[in-house]
């Protein structure tokens, strides 16, 4: 069984490394990504979805293979061997700490506290980036953390594969490809708002044109809120469910009264994953991002190509610092076990005076 | 009161290694009686109950409630309203509601409301001593007092029917006579037909006026009685 866990995310490491742009970007490597993104800045969306293909059926294959394979054994004791943690795990644990967190930030802090001019960029160009960064990526994973209940009130005791995989195919396909789709989308959407007329020409004139950038965090990270619901209902005793069933509750009070407060903590941290992604996310931020309107990653990604590299760590530094903050307080929420059992009673509680009421 | 007509139920569980548990079950509760269900660790007495539930099909055979065919490999009534109550063997706790939590939940889909509702909540809590428990959660309880619980909670709603797999479980000996007691009384009171899962005799004893023994699939006749009593197939709890 762990042979096929690990094999499975080996493959999803493969998937999101062979769509990656980012870093292949800065590398200056010319990956596959880089050649789509190219093709489309250049304003050739043909030969960059001819480009895309090969990558595509990749993704798609990969997509129904991990949706088959990747769940997890619900039988599984999810926690064994978390209290005999120590000796070399703990060593382990402390070096990939120190290399992949301290280091980096201690070189950030270098850099930022190196000179006053690099922090004054920062704060000065970036910050209005980083404002809209958070905006989009709050709504972003607001968006998440809804889909993620919807899914689980409605359907609480099925499984949603061809939905799961539908969402990896958003999360691993070539930003720049699916930005072009949904440039072409919100263009079609826009022009169809317009025949309507009245309030729909009025919504399409006064939509913020940074929707779009927001529907497509939520669209290329959709795959998190789903996956982790469909853990938190695999990890869930079915006889819970079946109770309420017996005493005569629908399917809908089931997943509103059992299976959501039980599945809460999985969605606030699906939540988490989107907000700290979509911060970070580049090639769809660039080909979406409004005029006037420029997202952190895009910024950040300009700067460090001009080589203004103290800025660049200055905001990173910035942007970490607050996405931390954020998500600390939204753990701090969530950590407190009696906080979850009050949650779930006292919602049931609003949900019951309703019903009476 | 409802009564409960089993015919030549089988049913096969797991998916990698399929094995086939039940073989042609057969037998008949009347209405306001008592079976209790024994047999050998893993003779599929819980398969049978979740047949009887409708929480699963069965592969062949079908199963009456008052004469109305209620599971059969093509049709299954919902479960939510065959107005069984169940104990469950790992009791199934709702690990986010409280003791009073868990009779509300129940009620809310009952159609007793308003004050009737109120004082037939305040009688189980009363009556399964959770009044000074209302406010615990599932985890700040004990092991017996889980039981109880469950047994309550099986009780809340308009049930015709219990199923309970082996639901004293974790009771000591005082405390057990007197829920046994409790179950007995509301059984009477409210006409239940029952099935209880148990090895105990006392518990046997004292809820049930019938016994049925599960073995290789089939109703077996419990020992010390004659075998020409039980049909082929097993009819067995028939007056
Ligand atoms: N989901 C399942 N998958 C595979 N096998 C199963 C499953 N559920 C039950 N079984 C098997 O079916 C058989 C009957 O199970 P069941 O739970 O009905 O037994 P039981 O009589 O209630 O046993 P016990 O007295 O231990 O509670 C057992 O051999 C068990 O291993
Ligand atoms: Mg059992």
């Amino acid at each position: 069984m762990a042979k096929g866990e690990l094999a499975a995310g080996a493959l999803l490491v493969f998937l999101l490394a062979s769509g990656d742009f980012t870093v292949s970007s800065l590398l200056l490597v010319r990956t596959l990504p880089v050649e789509i993104h190219d093709q489309l800045a250049l304003g050739r969306p043909a030969s960059a979805a001819w480009t895309a293909l090969p990558l595509l059926g990749f993704v798609l294959l990969a997509a129904i293979v991990l949706a088959r394979r990747a769940a997890p054994d619900p039988e599984a004791p999810a926690y064994a061997g978390a209290s005999r943690r120590g000796g070399w795990a703990h060593w382990m644990l402390l070096a990939g700490v120190a290399l992949g967190f301290v280091a980096p930030l201690a070189g950030c802090a270098a850099g930022a506290f190196g000179g006053i001019e690099p922090a004054r960029l920062a704060l000065s160009a970036g910050l209005p980036a980083l404002a809209v960064s958070v905006r989009l990526a709050a709504a972003a994973a607001l968006l998440a953390v809804l889909l993620g209940a919807v899914r689980v009130v409605c359907w609480p005791e099925q499984s949603a594969a061809p939905l799961r995989a539908a969402g990896l195919v958003l999360l691993a396909v070539p930003g720049a490809f699916l930005a072009a789709g949904l440039l072409m989308s919100g263009q079609f959407g826009r022009e169809g708002l317009e025949t309507l007329g009245g309030a729909g020409g009025s919504l399409s004139r006064h939509a913020p044109a940074s929707v779009l950038l927001g529907l497509a965090y939520f669209l290329r990270f959709a795959y998190l809120p789903l996956r982790l619901a469909e853990e938190s209902l695999r990890g869930m005793d079915p006889v819970l469910l079946e109770s309420a069933e017996l005493a005569g509750h629908s399917r809908t009070s089931r997943g509103l009264s059992i299976a959501l407060p039980l599945a809460w903590r999985h969605l606030l941290a699906a939540g988490a994953l989107v907000f700290v992604l979509a911060l970070g996310e580049l090639p769809v931020s660039q080909h979406l991002a409004p005029a006037g309107a420029t997202p952190l990653s895009v910024w950040l990604f300009a700067e460090q190509h001009y080589g203004y590299t103290e800025a660049v760590f200055a905001l990173s530094l910035l942007a970490g610092g607050s996405a931390a903050l954020l998500l600390g307080l939204a753990g701090l929420a969530a950590s407190t076990s009696a906080g979850t059992a009050r949650f779930g009673a006292s919602g049931w509680r609003f949900f019951r005076a309703r019903r009476v009421s | 009161m409802s009564e409960l007509d089993c015919q030549g139920l089988a049913k096969t569980v797991g998916e990698s290694d399929r094995a086939a548990v039940l073989r042609g079950v057969s037998f008949h509760v009347r209405a306001g009686s008592c079976v209790g269900l024994s047999g050998a660790t893993g003779s599929g007495k819980t398969t049978l109950l979740r047949l009887i539930a409708g929480l699963e099909a069965p592969d062949r055979g079908e199963i009456r409630i008052d004469g109305r065919l209620a599971s059969s490999p093509a049709w299954l009534l919902p479960p939510g309203q065959r107005r069984i109550g169940f104990v469950f063997q790992g009791l199934g706790l709702w690990p986010h509601l409280d003791v009073a939590g868990h009779l509300d939940y129940v009620l809310a889909a009952s159609p007793l409301k308003g004050q009737a509702r109120a004082r037939h909540k305040d009688d189980l809590l009363e009556a399964f001593r959770l009044r000074d428990l209302r406010r615990r959660m599932p985890a700040e309880l004990s092991g017996g007092e889980k039981h109880l619980l469950a047994i309550a909670r099986a009780l809340a709603g308009e049930v015709r029917l219990l199923l309970l797999d082996e639901p004293f479980a974790g009771l000591d000996g005082s405390l057990k006579s007197r829920v046994l007691e409790t179950v007995a009384r509301y059984r009477r009171a409210r006409g239940l037909t029952a099935i209880l899962v148990s090895h105990q005799t006392d518990e046997l004893n004292a809820l049930c006026e019938e016994r049925l023994h599960l073995r290789e699939g089939h109703i077996a006749p419990p020992l010390g009685r004659q075998a020409s009593a039980y049909g082929e197939g097993g009819g067995g709890a028939r007056p």
